[in-house]
C-alpha cells in the first residue's frame, strides 16, 4: 500500500511545523496500530504551507481478528437447556448462532463465550476515518478558527491531498474535502497539481518551486550564506537558531547579499547584530577571523523573483531604517551620564512593594560586595563588584533597551565602558544575567559571578519578603529560573557558600528600606534547595539526591560531589548491607531513642561485649578520617572510610542487644549509634539509598 | 504599474475592494489609535451578520510624533482596513491581488507572511495572523480576529491593515515620509508637516494634565450612563474619547508605571461592556444585515 496525505495551509508559525510533523506521524503509526493495519515506512516532510506524510509498504489489508468473547452467566443464558432472551441478544450482537455459543468456565463461575471471527477489511476502507482523526488530534500551541467552521487548527485549512494506491480517499475537515491534488509554490507554480503517488508527488514539488525537506531547506540555506559571505571576504556569524527558524519560514531558500554603508559599524556588535537579526531575520557577515563585522548581511528569500536587485534594494532601506534609528538611540544614549541614569531609575517601578529600580541598585550593591567578601576576594574586586551591581541596571533606561530589550545587560557594558569604567565592572554589568537559560554558560568571572548572585537573590528573596511566593501555576518573575541560575553559579564557585548565608545576606540589603521581611530564611532556603532536588534529577536518582539533601548541607558544590561519590560507591557490592545496617541504625534511634539524652559520651566502661568495643573503636578512627577528608573535600574518600565501618557495625548487631535490660547500658549503646548516624550524615543519610 | 502618489494609492485599493463587493465606509470621526476602533470593525466584528467593508483610517499614536523630524515615525498616520466577515476562503489571494493593484507585483517582490499575532488589551481582543513583509518591509497586519471585547466571535472576519506610508515610500523610492508625493505637485510634507510638529509640541509639552485626567473621568462616566440608557453608539463614542485622552496623558508623561495598568484596566472594562451591550441591541434589531430567507 501507498499513501500520500498533505494539509495544504496558510502560513504556519515556523516553530510549529517540525512538532507537528512529529505527532502527525505518531498518530497516523498509533491509529493503524489499532486498527490492526500495519503502518509501514512513514515518512514525513513540511514546509511553511503543507504538512506531508507518505508511506510506503504498509499493509493493504486489516489483519483478520480471532477470539473468544465471554456473555452472560450461563444459569441466565440458558433455563433447562434452553437459551434465554440473554443468550441470544449476546449471540445476536456477536453475530453468531445461538447454537455455536459454548461454555466456559472463569474464576467469576461458569460463562456463556462465543468464538468470534473479523475478516480485516481493506486498508483504503479504514484510511479516511484514520486520516480524519488526524486533523482533530494535531495539537498547536496556539490555534484559530476561520470562516463559519467551528474547527480549529494553527492556521486555516485549504486543501488536503490524500490519494492510497492512485486512488482518493475520501476525507473532510472543515469543510474541504479531500482530492488528488498538490499546489506548488505560491507564487511561481499556484495552479493545482495531479498526484497518484509517492514518486510523482515529490517530483512534482520539486518542479514546481517547493523543497519539501526542511533539512534540505537548511542545508541549502547553510551552504548559500556560507557563499554569500566569502563572496564579499567575510563568514556568517554563527546562529543555528536562525537558520533554522528562517528554514521554516521558506518554501524555496534563495539568498541575496545587502552591503550597508560603513558608517553603522561604529555600533557595538550586538546592535547590528539585533537590528538585522530580531525584527528582519538577516544574517550578519563577519570577518573570516571573528574579530570585527563586515557590512553587509545576508538575507534569505522565497521567491524567485524576475531581479533579485530589486528584492535587494527593498530590504536595504528597512535595513538602513533601522540601522539609523539604532544609530540615533545610541548616540543619544552616549550624550547621557551614568549618573543621571541611576537618578532616572528611581521612576522604574521594579515590582510595586520591593521600590524602585534605583532601591534594587542600591541592594544589590551591597549584597554583590558582601558576597564577595564571603568569597575572600580583595578588595579591588570588592569593590569592583559593588560598583558593577549599583550601575546594572542604567541601560534599562536607555533608548537602545527600550527598543531591542534582549540587549539588556549588554548595552549596560558599552555605556560602562565608554564612561571608562573599569573593564572588570563592565564585564560584570554585562554578565549579570547569567545563565538565563539551561543551555547558558555561567559569568565568567567571580566578580561577575557576585553581581549575578545579587540580581537572582535579591529578586527571590524581596519577593518571598513581601508574600509573592511562587506556586505551580505562577510564576511571573521567573523566580524558578534565576533560583535555578544562582545554583548553578554556587556549582562552578571555587569557595564553597552555604544557601544560608547567602539568603541572610540578601535579606539583610532589605533591612534599610523594609525593616523586616515577611516570612523566613528557611522559607528561602527550602525554595533553593526544592530548585536543586530537581536540578540533581538530572544527573542521579531520586534516591540518592534525597539522601544527600537530607543531611541538610545547603553548600552547593559539596552537594555535587556527594552525589557523584555516592552515586558511583553505591554499586560495590559490600555498600548495600551497609546501608541495611545503617538503615537498622536509623531506625531504632528514631522508634527507641525517644527521650533519652543521646548527647552524652560513650562509656568504654559499660560496654559488655567485645563487638562494643571494636565498633566504637572503628567509630573513632572514622571519625578522626572523615575529618581530614571533609577539610580535603574529598567525598568519595569519606564513603569508603564509612564503608570500612560495615563489618564492625554488622558484628556488633549480632554480638548484642541493644535494648538492653540495664538502662545505662542500653543508653550507653544508644549514644555509640547516635555517634555513628552523625558520621554518616556528613556525608549521606544512606539509609535512604535502595543500593 | 505602481501607484504615483499617495492618493492615487487610495484610490486604487477602494477601487478594487468595492469591486468585490465591499461597503467603502468613512473614518469614524472622533480621535482614536488604530482603524480597528472604528465602529465599522470593533462592532460589527460582533455577531452573526455577515459584513465586508474597507475605509481609509486616520490613526493619532500620540507618543510615535517626532516633532516631524524623523523621516519614519509620526504622530498620526493612515491605515487602510478591510474587513471581510466571514473571511473568505481566498481572501490571501484576494489581498495578493490588491496588492498587484497598486503595483507590487508577487514576481517581482518578496512576499510574505511571518507570524504575528495580534492582541489588544485595551478593546479585550486577539486575533490570530501574520504581518506581511514585502522585500522585508512590514506593509500589511493581516489577522483572523478570534475574540473583541472579551467575546468569542462567529463567524471570523479576516482584517487586513495596510500600512500607507510605508507602502507608498517603497512605491515611490523616497527615505523620507515628508517627501511622498500626496498629489500631483503636493508633497506629504507640506499637507502634513506642520500638523506633525504643532501636535508633538501639545502632546509632550502642552496639553494640560489636570483637563484630561479630569475628562477621563467625565468620558468614562458618560459612558457608562449611556450604555445604562441603551444608547450603545454614543456610549462607544465616549470610550474612544475615553482611551484617546489616555494616550494623550501618556505622552505626557503624566501616568506611571502601576497607574497605565488601572487605565488601561478600567477602558478593557468600557470596551467588554460595550461589545455585549452591541450585540444585545443587534439581537433587538433582528440582526439587520443577516440575509433574509
Amino acid at each position: 500500500m501507498e499513501l500520500v496525505f498533505e494539509i495544504g495551509c496558510e502560513e504556519l508559525p515556523a516553530s510549529f511545523i517540525r512538532p507537528a510533523l512529529e505527532e502527525m506521524k505518531a498518530l497516523y503509526e498509533e491509529a493503524c496500530r489499532e486498527a490492526r493495519l500495519d503502518p509501514g515506512q512513514v515518512e514525513v516532510a513540511g514546509t511553511p504551507r503543507r504538512l506531508a506524510m507518505w508511506v510506503g509498504g504498509g499493509a493493504d489489508r486489516q489483519e483478520d481478528l480471532e477470539e473468544e468473547r465471554t456473555g452472560p452467566p450461563a444459569q441466565v443464558a440458558f433455563k433447562d437447556g434452553a437459551p434465554t432472551g440473554a443468550a441470544q441478544g449476546f449471540a445476536r450482537g456477536q453475530g453468531v448462532a445461538v447454537e455455536d455459543l459454548y461454555t466456559v468456565t472463569t474464576d467469576k463461575g461458569e460463562y456463556v463465550a462465543a468464538r468470534v471471527f473479523e475478516e480485516g477489511k481493506a486498508a483504503a476502507e479504514m484510511l479516511p476515518e484514520i486520516l480524519t482523526g488526524i486533523f482533530g488530534k494535531l495539537h498547536f500551541p496556539k490555534s484559530m478558527r476561520w470562516g463559519s467552521g467551528k474547527e480549529t487548527f494553527a492556521r486555516p485549512v485549504r486543501w488536503i491531498l490524500a490519494v492510497c494506491d492512485g486512488a482518493v480517499v475520501p476525507v473532510e475537515f472543515a469543510g474541504v474535502k479531500s482530492g488528488g491534488e498538490t499546489r506548488g509554490h505560491r507564487f511561481v507554480a499556484p495552479e493545482a497539481r495531479k498526484v497518484s503517488g509517492v514518486e510523482e508527488y515529490l517530483a512534482g514539488l520539486e518542479e514546481a518551486s517547493v523543497v519539501l525537506d526542511g533539512r534540505a531547506r537548511k542545508k541549502t540555506i547553510e551552504a548559500s550564506i556560507a557563499e554569500h559571505a566569502e563572496a564579499v571576504g567575510g563568514r556568517v556569524v554563527e546562529d543555528p537558531a536562525l537558520v533554522d527558524e528562517v528554514a521554516h519560514l521558506v518554501e524555496l531558500p534563495l539568498a541575496v547579499t545587502l552591503g550597508y554603508d560603513e558608517k553603522y559599524l561604529e555600533l557595538p556588535r550586538e546592535v547590528l547584530i539585533s537590528s538585522m537579526r530580531s525584527h528582519q531575520r538577516y544574517f550578519a557577515v563577519e570577518r573570516t577571523d571573528g574579530s570585527a563585522l563586515l557590512p553587509a548581511c545576508v538575507v534569505i528569500y522565497n521567491t524567485p523573483v524576475r531581479d533579485p536587485q530589486v528584492v535587494a534594494d527593498g530590504n536595504l532601506r528597512v535595513l538602513r531604517a533601522r540601522l539609523d534609528d539604532a544609530r540615533f538611540f545610541w548616540e543619544k544614549d552616549l550624550g547621557v551620564r551614568q549618573e543621571d541614569r541611576l537618578d532616572a531609575l528611581k521612576s522604574v517601578i521594579w515590582i510595586g512593594p520591593l521600590g524602585s529600580m534605583r532601591d534594587r541598585s542600591a541592594r544589590m550593591s551591597s549584597l554583590a560586595g558582601g558576597i564577595a567578601r564571603a568569597l575572600g576576594l580583595d578588595e579591588g574586586a570588592r569593590e569592583a563588584a559593588s560598583r558593577a551591581a549599583l550601575l546594572s541596571k542604567t541601560d534599562l533606561v536607555s533608548q537602545l533597551v527600550d527598543e531591542f530589550p534582549d540587549l539588556q545587560g549588554v548595552m549596560g557594558r558599552e555605556y560602562a565602558l565608554k564612561a571608562g569604567e573599569d573593564e572588570a565592572v563592565a564585564q560584570a554589568i554585562g554578565e549579570q544575567y547569567l545563565p538565563g537559560g539551561p543551555e547558558d554558560p555561567v559569568p565568567s568571572t567571580e566578580v561577575a559571578s557576585c553581581v549575578a548572585l545579587a540580581e537572582k537573590l535579591d529578586a527571590i528573596v524581596g519577593c518571598f519578603g513581601v508574600g509573592m511566593v511562587p506556586d505551580s501555576t505562577k510564576d511571573p518573575y521567573g523566580l524558578r529560573r534565576s533560583a535555578l541560575g544562582v545554583l548553578r553559579i554556587l556549582a562552578e564557585l571555587e569557595e564553597p557558600l552555604e544557601l544560608t548565608g547567602l539568603v541572610e545576606l540578601a535579606r539583610d540589603a532589605y533591612r534599610d528600606s523594609h525593616g523586616k521581611l515577611e516570612g523566613s530564611t528557611a522559607d528561602v532556603v527550602e525554595f533553593l534547595t526544592t530548585r536543586l532536588h530537581f536540578l540533581l534529577l538530572e544527573q542521579a536518582p531520586t534516591d540518592v539526591v534525597k539522601a544527600v539533601l537530607a543531611t541538610g548541607v545547603t553548600d552547593v558544590p559539596s552537594v555535587h560531589g556527594r552525589i557523584a561519590a555516592l552515586d558511583e560507591l553505591r554499586h560495590r557490592e559490600d555498600f548495600e548491607p551497609l546501608a541495611l545496617g545503617f538503615k537498622r541504625v536509623v531506625n531504632i534511634l528514631k522508634k527507641q531513642a525517644q527521650g533519652v539524652d543521646l548527647v552524652g559520651e560513650v562509656d568504654p566502661g559499660l560496654f559488655e561485649d567485645g563487638s562494643e568495643e571494636a565498633l566504637f573503636g572503628a567509630y573513632r578512627k572514622s571519625r578522626e578520617a572523615l575529618d581530614s577528608l571533609a577539610d580535603a573535600r574529598d567525598w568519595r574518600g569519606m564513603l569508603e572510610a564509612l564503608i570500612e565501618l560495615k563489618g564492625p557495625v554488622d558484628a556488633f548487631f549480632d554480638g548484642v542487644m541493644v535494648m538492653a535490660d540495664d538502662e545505662a547500658v542500653r543508653v550507653n549503646r544508644l549514644r555509640l549509634l547516635e555517634g555513628l548516624r552523625s558520621i554518616f550524615f556528613r556525608v549521606a543519610d544512606i539509609s535512604q539509598v535502595q543500593g | 504599474m505602481a501607484a504615483k502618489t499617495f492618493q492615487e494609492m487610495i484610490l486604487r485599493l477602494q477601487n478594487f475592494w468595492a469591486d468585490r463587493g465591499c461597503v467603502i465606509q468613512q473614518p469614524w470621526d472622533v480621535e482614536k489609535g488604530a482603524g480597528t476602533y472604528n465602529a465599522a470593525t470593533f462592532l460589527r466584528a460582533l455577531g452573526p451578520e455577515p459584513w465586508n467593508v474597507a475605509y481609509v483610517e486616520p490613526c493619532r499614536r500620540p507618543t510615535d510624533g517626532r516633532y516631524g523630524e524623523n523621516p519614519n515615525r509620526l504622530g498620526s498616520y493612515y491605515q487602510f482596513q478591510v474587513l471581510l466577515k466571514p473571511g473568505p476562503d481566498d481572501v490571501l489571494d484576494l489581498y495578493w491581488e490588491s496588492m498587484k493593484a497598486i503595483g507590487i507585483d508577487p514576481m517581482d517582490h518578496d512576499l510574505r507572511l511571518v507570524e504575528d499575532d495580534w492582541e489588544q488589551p485595551t478593546l479585550g481582543a486577539w486575533g490570530l495572523g501574520w504581518e506581511v513583509w514585502v522585500d522585508g518591509m512590514e506593509a500589511t497586519q493581516f489577522t483572523y480576529f478570534q475574540q473583541v471585547g472579551g467575546i468569542e466571535l462567529d463567524p471570523i472576519p479576516a482584517e487586513i491593515t495596510y500600512g500607507l506610508e510605508r507602502i507608498a515610500m517603497f512605491l515611490q523610492d523616497v527615505d523620507n515620509v515628508y517627501d511622498l508625493v500626496w498629489a500631483p505637485g503636493v508633497t506629504y510634507g507640506q499637507i502634513r508637516h506642520q500638523e506633525e510638529v504643532e501636535f508633538s509640541h501639545f502632546h509632550f509639552e502642552d496639553a494640560d494634565v489636570d483637563h484630561h485626567l479630569r475628562w477621563f473621568e467625565d468620558y468614562e462616566a458618560n459612558a457608562r450612563e449611556l450604555m445604562g440608557k441603551g444608547l450603545v453608539l454614543p456610549a462607544y463614542d465616549f470610550i474612544m474619547k475615553a482611551s484617546h485622552t489616555f494616550n494623550v496623558l501618556d505622552a505626557r508623561g503624566a501616568i506611571s508605571v502601576t497607574e497605565r495598568q488601572k487605565y488601561i484596566g478600567r477602558i478593557r472594562g468600557l470596551s467588554r461592556g460595550i461589545a455585549k451591550a452591541y450585540l444585545g441591541k443587534r439581537e433587538e434589531l433582528g440582526f439587520p444585515l443577516l440575509p433574509t430567507t
